[in-house]
């Protein structure tokens, strides 16, 4: 990135991507990991748009962020329900309910576990959500955390 | 922050804790069966925490120096 046209924007946009991850992996409870999911989405449009002078990076960097928008509306889903089936968005307390079999948890586990899942799928680019990952190696050298 | 993953994570892995920390934001409203919902901010410090804290330190130093140059 030396000599770069915007090399500080760079790392002011990795930097929120890394502290992005970091409230998303030290987060206690539901809502917090959307917050840290959503900046780590919201960097790597950034990233991924960093030449935006290049056309191809810029529609590369917004269809990256469109389908794990896409992708989000599952794990926003997954989150909601799980939230007001358990009656607290703690992790301890999802993981409690579920060792101690509640059954109103029970009746939408499978559909939260999948929403969840789909959430997932748009960040880790698996199918049918793979289709941003080719295009975001147009930008510069970010990380592949 | 690399170099505080891989204190924790030898620290967790020599001698395994787990702790988390709650700070109350605001209180979001009561559900039908009585249970109010709060929104909180927090942190975990477990196994898997300190080994994501140190994977992200590490490749996030990693991409800086690679991507800084000389």
């Amino acid at each position: 990135m030396k000599g770069d046209v915007r090399f500080t924007w760079f790392f002011a946009a990795f930097s929120l991507f890394a502290g992005g991850m970091l409230v998303l992996v030290s987060s206690p409870n539901t809502i917090q990991l959307i917050v840290g999911w959503e900046l780590v989405g919201v960097a790597s449009y950034l990233l991924i748009g960093h030449w935006w002078e290049d056309h191809a990076n810029n529609a590369a960097a917004i269809k990256a962020f469109l389908v794990n928008k896409v992708a989000d509306v599952g794990l926003f889903i997954g989150v909601i329900i799980s939230g007001l089936v358990v009656g607290s968005f703690r992790f301890t307390d999802l993981l409690d309910a579920v060792e101690a079999g509640d059954s109103a948890l029970a009746d939408v586990g499978v559909w939260v576990g999948l929403a969840l899942f789909v959430g997932a799928m748009g960040k880790s680019a698996q199918w049918p959500f793979h289709v941003w990952l080719p295009d975001a190696m147009a930008g510069p050298p970010r990380c592949r955390l | 922050m690399a170099l505080y993953g891989a204190a924790l994570l030898i620290g967790n892995w020599v001698d395994p804790f787990a702790f988390e920390r709650h700070v109350e934001i605001a209180r979001i409203g009561v559900l039908p069966g009585g249970h109010e919902l709060v929104l909180e901010w927090g942190w975990v410090v477990d196994g898997l925490s300190t080994m994501m804290y140190f994977v992200v330190g590490v490749v996030g130093s990693f991409v800086f120096t690679y991507a800084k140059g000389t």
